[in-house]
Parts: C-alpha cells; sequence; structure tokens
C-alpha cells in the first residue's frame, strides 16, 4: 500500500515494495523491538527505499515549479467520504514526482518540511511550495470526479 | 494540519487490508523479492557423506586408540611390574649388602682389636727393653721365654702390619660412611660399592636401582607375536546415505523452490580380500546395486529466451545426466515471450532406475587389538551400469501461466562403462577366531548415490605368523 502511494503507477509501486522486502529481509537483523514496533520500522525502510528508487529514475527536475494548470478550489468536506482508498492512491499516483513526494512524506508520514528537504536535498521552501501545488492539484481532481459523479 | 492532509493520512494509514484485497500485493511480488534474498548457504549432499565419513572414522580411531592406550597401560604395568621385581630382588640384595656390611664391620672390629694388641705389643717391647737394660743378669728361660714371645709377638705384629694398611683405609671410608649416616640412615649403595667390599653382582643391583632403564628389548619379550589370517571373503549390505534421504524435501523455502527427492535402493556385495602383510589386505569382489529414483522439482530461474535453451541444453541435463538433451530447444506458447531477467518457474519430475554391477579394487590398512580392527582404505571399481529414464514433460511457468510448447523427453534407457573411486573406514570385530562382522562408511567419490554405510560378516581362513 505505501509503496503504491510513492509510484506513479502499480507497476512502479510493485518494484519499490520488491525491492523495500529484499531491503527489510536484509536488515532483519537490525530490527530492535525495544526501540519501535516493526510496521513503523518496516514503513521506514519502504519509505527510504522508494526514494532511492525514484531518485534512481526519474528524480531530476521533480521539484521545480510546474504550471499551475488547475485552478484553486476550495475545500469541500462533503467530498472527501465519497472516494474510495483505491482512488485516493491513483490520485496520489497521478501527481507529479515531486508533488507526490513532499505529499507522502508530510500529510502522510508526518515528517517536518526541514526532514523533507533534508531527505530529498531540496530547500524548505520547495518543500513548502511541492506540498502547497500538490493539495491544490488533488482538490481539483476531488471536485473534478465529485462533479463526474453527480453529473454522470 | 489541512483537512485535507488529514482525509487522506486517515484513510490511507489506517485502512484495513481485507476490506481492500487490492492493497494486498500480488504473490508473485514476493516470489520475485524472494529470489534475491540473501540465501543461507546450502550444505551439499557431498558436504553431509564426507562429515559421515570423517565422523564414522574417527569414532573408529577413538575406539582403536583407547583400546590400544589400555594395551599400553597393561604394559606398562608389566614393565613395572619388572621394575618392582627388580626393586625386590634389589631389596633382597640390599639384605646381602647389610649382612656383608655387618661382616665388613666385624672384620673392622677384629682388625681394631689386632691394632690394640700391637700397641700392647710396643708397650711390652718398650718394657722388655728396659728390663734388659736395668736387669744385667736374665734368666735363660726368661729369656727364651721372651724371645718366644716376641717371636709370636713378631708373626702377630706382621699380620697387624698387614690389617694396619686396611684399618687406615678402612677408617678414611668408615668416616664417609659415618658422614652419609649423618645423613642418610642408611648409606647409599654407592658408598658402601666404594668401600671395595661388595661383588660384583651387587653393584650390577646398584645400576638398576639408581637407574631402572628398562630396555625395549626386555618389552618384545612381553610382545606377543600376533597371528594373522591371510585371505578372507564375506557378504556385505551398503546401506546408501541416500536411503536416509528417503521422500526428502529439498525445497529452498526462501527461494520457493521445490524438488522432492525419494530413493529406493537394493545392495549385495560379496567381497574377497587377500592379506599380503598382516597390516595389508587387497580385495576385490562383485557389487551389485539397484537405485530407483523419483525426483520431482520446481525451480525458479532468471531467463532470457537463449537462456532456456542453454538450461535444457546444460543445466537440465545435469538432471537427467542420462539423457540426451543435447540441440533440444524449448518453444513458447504464441504470445508468450520472455524478457530478459524476467522469473521463470521450470517444474519437472524424472524418474530414473539404475542397475549397477561394479569389481572393486581395494587396498587396505588394518590396525588389530584384541577383537577390535580399525581398517582405511581406498581404491578403484570398475562400473557397468544400466540406466532407464522415464519420460520427462518440462514445464515453464511465467506468472502462473504456462509458456511452453510440451516439451516431452522420450522414455530413455542406456548401458554404459564407467569407473568409481573408493574411500572406506571402519571396523571388524572379531566374534570368533575366523568369523568377523564390520561397519564401514564406503564413499564413492564419482557417484555419490552409491556411497552408504556398509555391515557384513566375513571369514578368515589360513592363519599364519
Amino acid at each position: 500500500m505505501l509503496s503504491m502511494r510513492y509510484g506513479k503507477n502499480k507497476m512502479q509501486g510493485e518494484d519499490i515494495f520488491q525491492e523495500g522486502m529484499i531491503q527489510i529481509y536484509n536488515d532483519l537483523c537490525q530490527f530492535d523491538s525495544n526501540r519501535s514496533n516493526f510496521s513503523t520500522w518496516s514503513s521506514r525502510i519502504m519509505i527510504h527505499t522508494a526514494l532511492r528508487y525514484l531518485k534512481k529514475h526519474n528524480w531530476a527536475n521533480s521539484f521545480s515549479d510546474i504550471e499551475e494548470s488547475y485552478d484553486l478550489y476550495d475545500s469541500n468536506e462533503n467530498i472527501f467520504g465519497q472516494i474510495a482508498i483505491k482512488e485516493m492512491t491513483l490520485m496520489l499516483q497521478k501527481l507529479p514526482l515531486g508533488y507526490r513526494l513532499v505529499f507522502n512524506l508530510y500529510a502522510i508520514e508526518g515528517y517536518s518540511h526541514k526532514e523533507i528537504a533534508s531527505q530529498l536535498n531540496i530547500t524548505v521552501g520547495t518543500s513548502k511550495s511541492q506540498l502547497s501545488k500538490a493539495r491544490k492539484q488533488l482538490r481539483h481532481v476531488l471536485e473534478s470526479q465529485l462533479n463526474v459523479s453527480k453529473h454522470g | 494540519m489541512d483537512k485535507l492532509d488529514k482525509y487522506f493520512k486517515e484513510q490511507l494509514t489506517d485502512y484495513n487490508p481485507s476490506a481492500d484485497e487490492w492493497t494486498i500485493p500480488d504473490e508473485h511480488l514476493y516470489d520475485q523479492a524472494k529470489v534475491y534474498f540473501p540465501k543461507k548457504k546450502k550444505r551439499s549432499f557431498i558436504f553431509w557423506i564426507l562429515g559421515l565419513g570423517l565422523l564414522f572414522g574417527g569414532f573408529s580411531l577413538g575406539i582403536y586408540f583407547s583400546l590400544y592406550k589400555t594395551d599400553s597401560l597393561v604394559s606398562d604395568n608389566t614393565v613395572s611390574l619388572i621394575d618392582t621385581h627388580q626393586l625386590i630382588s634389589t631389596q633382597s640384595n640390599d639384605e646381602k649388602i647389610n649382612e656383608e656390611i655387618i661382616q665388613s664391620k666385624s672384620t673392622i672390629d677384629n682388625t681394631k682389636a689386632k691394632h690394640q694388641t700391637k700397641e700392647s705389643y710396643v708397650t711390652l717391647k718398650k718394657e722388655s727393653s728396659t728390663y734388659n737394660k736395668s736387669s744385667a743378669v736374665k734368666n735363660e728361660t726368661q729369656i727364651s721365654s721372651e724371645n718366644k714371645i716376641t717371636l709370636t709377638q713378631k708373626t702377630s705384629a706382621l699380620n697387624i702390619k698387614t690389617s694396619l694398611k686396611n684399618t687406615s683405609a678402612y677408617n678414611t671410608k668408615k668416616q664417609e660412611i659415618i658422614k652419609s649416616e649423618n645423613s642418610n640412615t642408611v648409606p647409599t649403595l654407592s658408598q658402601v660399592n666404594r668401600i671395595g667390599l661388595l661383588s660384583g653382582k651387587n653393584r650390577i643391583v646398584e645400576y638398576h636401582r639408581t637407574a631402572p632403564i628398562i630396555k625395549l628389548s626386555s618389552i618384545e619379550v612381553i610382545k606377543k607375536i600376533r597371528p594373522y589370517y591371510k585371505e578372507e571373503s564375506g557378504v556385505s549390505h551398503v546401506y546408501f546415505l541416500a536411503n536416509f534421504l528417503d521422500e526428502m524435501d529439498l525445497s529452498d523455502e526462501s527461494v520457493m523452490e521445490l524438488t522432492k527427492f525419494s530413493g529406493k535402493f537394493k545392495n549385495i556385495n560379496l567381497n574377497y580380500s587377500k592379506y599380503i602383510h598382516n597390516r595389508w589386505s587387497i580385495s576385490s569382489g562383485i557389487y551389485f546395486t539397484q537405485v530407483n529414483i523419483d525426483l520431482n522439482f520446481s525451480v525458479f530461474e532468471r531467463f532470457t529466451t537463449e537462456d532456456i535453451d542453454a538450461f535444457i541444453n546444460e543445466e537440465f541435463d545435469d538432471i537427467t545426466p542420462r539423457a540426451s538433451n543435447q540441440n533440444k530447444l524449448v518453444s513458447l506458447l504464441p504470445g508468450a515471450n520472455v524478457n530478459e531477467g524476467d522469473l521463470l518457474n521450470l517444474r519437472g519430475d524424472v524418474q530414473l532406475q539404475l542397475q549397477a554391477i561394479q569389481i572393486p579394487i581395494l587396498i587396505n590398512y588394518h590396525l588389530n587389538k584384541k577383537n577390535l580392527e580399525y581398517l582405511i582404505g581406498g581404491g578403484l571399481a570398475l562400473d557397468y551400469v544400466f540406466a532407464d529414464q522415464s519420460a520427462i514433460d518440462l514445464e515453464i511457468y511465467k506468472d502462473n501461466a504456462r509458456i511452453n510448447e510440451p516439451f516431452v523427453q522420450e522414455r530413455q534407457k542406456e548401458n554404459y562403462l564407467s569407473y568409481s573411486i573408493y574411500f572406506n573406514t571402519g571396523v571388524r570385530y572379531r566374534i570368533s577366531p575366523n568369523i568377523n562382522v564390520g561397519f564401514q562408511v564406503k564413499l564413492n567419490l564419482n557417484e555419490l548415490i552409491f556411497s552408504g554405510l556398509e555391515a557384513g560378516i566375513y571369514y578368515r581362513w589360513n592363519r599364519t605368523y
């Protein structure tokens, strides 16, 4: 599931999952149950694997500002309850890499901008900017889906 | 935190996987990942066989040497017994020595008494001289009497003079003894010998006592001349190591490889040995063996299309060594393609029957102790093998779907001549003067499948020294 959020499609998600599994297996001897629980530890490894994987593939220029092609939409609470997890994951996958990474790390994993900046080797400002744009795009997609479901 | 963020976080972190099965990764992803997991080093079949052989050899040697040590202890005890006996005889000799010392002392005392007689004689002579000077007239009878006394005393003096030399020497020696008596209650034999009063025999006794060197020749007298039998024949059965693997599951779960092996073995060996020395023998005979093997495998490999053909012509050939797979190519089903690095699953089932007649020539080294005999040896065997391999259908799967056209290998029969290198080690136990039972590990270094634990009964004849 986690790996799916980081990949741009199912195939990339599976690749990340596979590499993450290998990494978890290799590092299993380093796992200390007194320090953290297994899911937290393995999630962290999976995230690092995902970052490493994406860095290897199409990392470059992912954090440059993308032309805003979506209108800014006010948040609407009503729309949230109407989408399934799979669709949410697909939405995340459709985000540009930079947006996707920062949104995943900040909004879902709970990293700070400073930590994200350090992890992705970008500035804190870029991280904030990418997050903001990711949110806008997600809202736009959500609204679009809502409109489709209303009128369709 | 933004409401959107919060919603995404809640939904994507606290989800129930069972409710949304799509979130559970496909099984093949685990399988693909497992291929790259660090493999535990597999201990090969040969490792177990060699390990077992060494263990058994070591165990046999241990038994042998423990018995050898016991025998050595008996020998040592015998030597000690000889030594004790010598000590006893030394003690009895000491008694003789003591007697001689007493006698010597007695002689010395006599000499001392004679010495005192001489002193009295000198005094008497002086007195006599004084008497002669003071008295001009002497009674002839007195004179003759005096002369008579003088003559007797002269003779006595002569004796004393002779003894005096010994006495003087004695005094020196005695002082030495007295000195040693002060330090040791009993004088040492060397000291007594130095007095010069002991016989040559007693000197030898002292030599034994002070330095009890036992010559090897004296032990060799105790050692038995071991008889041995020049010929031996017997019948034995090898319990093949692969018998232990009956229905063995060789699967490697870490890479999802399933390999099941089952084997059935029959064997009987007729042996004949000729001893060329009490420790060396040459043995031969005839071994009959029948092996039925069933190998069921499902292995994962990463192949390209070329690799599949290479596998069929090389690696698969190792699985089915008696079949001729050369130049056979695998045809993929229409639409199926294999890309570089694709993980394929190869499945197949092989049944193989081998019948072998072997004629060995082995050289053995024997170490005997009591009823137990340790032997180690090796040599060559000429093998005549009949092989019968069942038809095989090799199936290749990708993502759990078969991708190859039926690849059927016809049943194959073959007779061939080969050779084997044997190494054997084990023990024999004598249950009667002519009959032995034996257990030994036999390793066939060429055809490991013919390796095993041999148990047999042997008859020996033609006894010689």
